[in-house]
């Protein structure tokens, strides 16, 4: 449906109309000239915003694949948990009402944002939302299952058990969680997850330990543009 | 007094560490949302002044029990020294991407074998001079195999 009327084939939806499959249709809906998103069975969403400089879509419940090829920042999806920000990128997107859901990128690099806390998820991983809580820790989706299960338990528990696990279960290419890790942890906990990170990966000339520790922005924002070249 | 003598393979080690080299990584290193489709980016290490590197790259790969060499277009991101690999070889097939590059009087060379799921890190090798043909077809004969050294 879009809006009030049923559609079968092809037809037009403007700012601030809804469009929802059935258990049996999916629907595609051309972003602008920058991309398409498909609408899975039983999905619900909005259409917001339809301009050059913001194309805006919100989820209430459901799955969308998005395909998008423009400059970052243009294609956002707003769910209950938090906003999806494109950042060049394909990737899918389930949530429920209440803003439980996932989000899997399989190319480019999404930012999953609420009340100012990021996730910056790239292709080959996901990142876990949840409703009150935003977006979750990201994990690489061939990482081991402890360590996907641990990071789920540390994201709804924050226990030192889970960040235990996380620590003995990573790889060079799991510095993608190690890394989102170093601002939820407890500050005691902090220097923990930058020494594996260190043991995993040397740490690059410029990055300072007592920075780090401190989440100066710049250093970390180096620091994991630095560890992309491991991801 | 005691003297040392430093056996050659040490000096060989030194010299990598610190001499021109690759660094390879998966599209999402670059940053750059045209590139999230290269089969792979790399950024040359230890130039002093990598946007006048010299780099190219071929696919080299066996098709068919026939063998094929095809030159490709290295892209240039907007960073000096990075440089995006897309798949221009076919489908079919094993592939190794052939990496060289001049960065004043030194040279490196790199073989970034390619799998079903796009670059295969593990494998890649990394030499202080272009890579030489036996170590290319020991490369693709290794991807054959199914084997992974």
């Amino acid at each position: 449906m879009v809006g009030t009327q049923h559609i079968s084939r092809a037809g037009r939806v403007g700012a601030g109309e809804w469009v929802e499959t059935d258990a049996r249709s999916s629907a595609r809906i051309r972003i602008g000239d920058i991309g398409s998103v498909v609408l899975s069975p039983n999905t619900r969403a909005r259409v917001v915003a339809t301009r050059p400089q913001e194309h805006r879509i919100a989820l209430a419940h459901g799955e969308i694949q998005a395909k998008i090829s423009a400059p970052p920042r243009l294609f956002f999806v707003d769910t209950a948990s938090g906003t999806a920000v494109d950042l060049g990128c394909e990737y899918s997107l389930y949530t429920e009402e209440n803003g439980s859901g996932l989000i899997r990128v399989t190319r480019g690099w999404v930012s999953f944002q609420r009340n100012g806390r990021e996730s910056l998820v790239p292709a080959g991983a996901s990142c876990r939302t949840r409703p009150h809580a935003g977006a979750g820790t990201p994990y690489f989706d061939d990482a081991s299952e402890s360590l996907r299960r641990a990071v789920d338990d540390f994201d709804e528990n924050s226990g030192a058990e889970a960040l235990t696990t996380i620590l003995a279960g990573t790889r060079v290419r799991d510095t993608l969680t190690l890394w989102h890790l170093l601002p939820r942890v407890a500050a005691g906990d902090r220097g923990r997850v930058y020494d594996r990170i260190a043991a995993l990966t040397p740490v690059p000339a410029g990055i300072s330990k007592e920075k780090v520790l401190n989440l100066d922005s710049e250093t970390l924002t180096h620091w994991k543009d630095e560890l992309a070249w491991t991801w | 007094m005691l003297r040392f003598a430093l056996a050659p393979s040490v000096f060989a080690a030194v010299a990598m560490a610190d001499g021109f080299t690759f660094t390879i990584g998966s599209p999402v290193a670059a940053q750059e949302a045209q590139f999230k489709t290269a089969a792979f980016v790399f950024r040359t290490e230890h130039c002093a002044e990598p946007a006048k590197s010299q780099i190219t790259a071929t696919a080299e790969g066996i098709v068919r029990g026939a063998r094929r060499s095809v030159a490709l277009k290295v892209a240039a991101l907007q960073r000096p020294g990075v440089y995006a690999v897309f798949q221009t070889w076919g489908d079919g097939g094993q592939w190794v991407v052939v990496l060289k590059g001049e960065c004043e009087n030194e040279n490196a060379g790199a073989i970034v074998p390619i799998g079903p799921k796009g670059f295969i890190r593990e494998s890649s090798k990394f030499f202080p001079r272009p890579a030489k043909g036996p170590e290319v077809d020991a490369s693709l004969k290794s991807l054959v195999e199914g084997e992974s050294k």
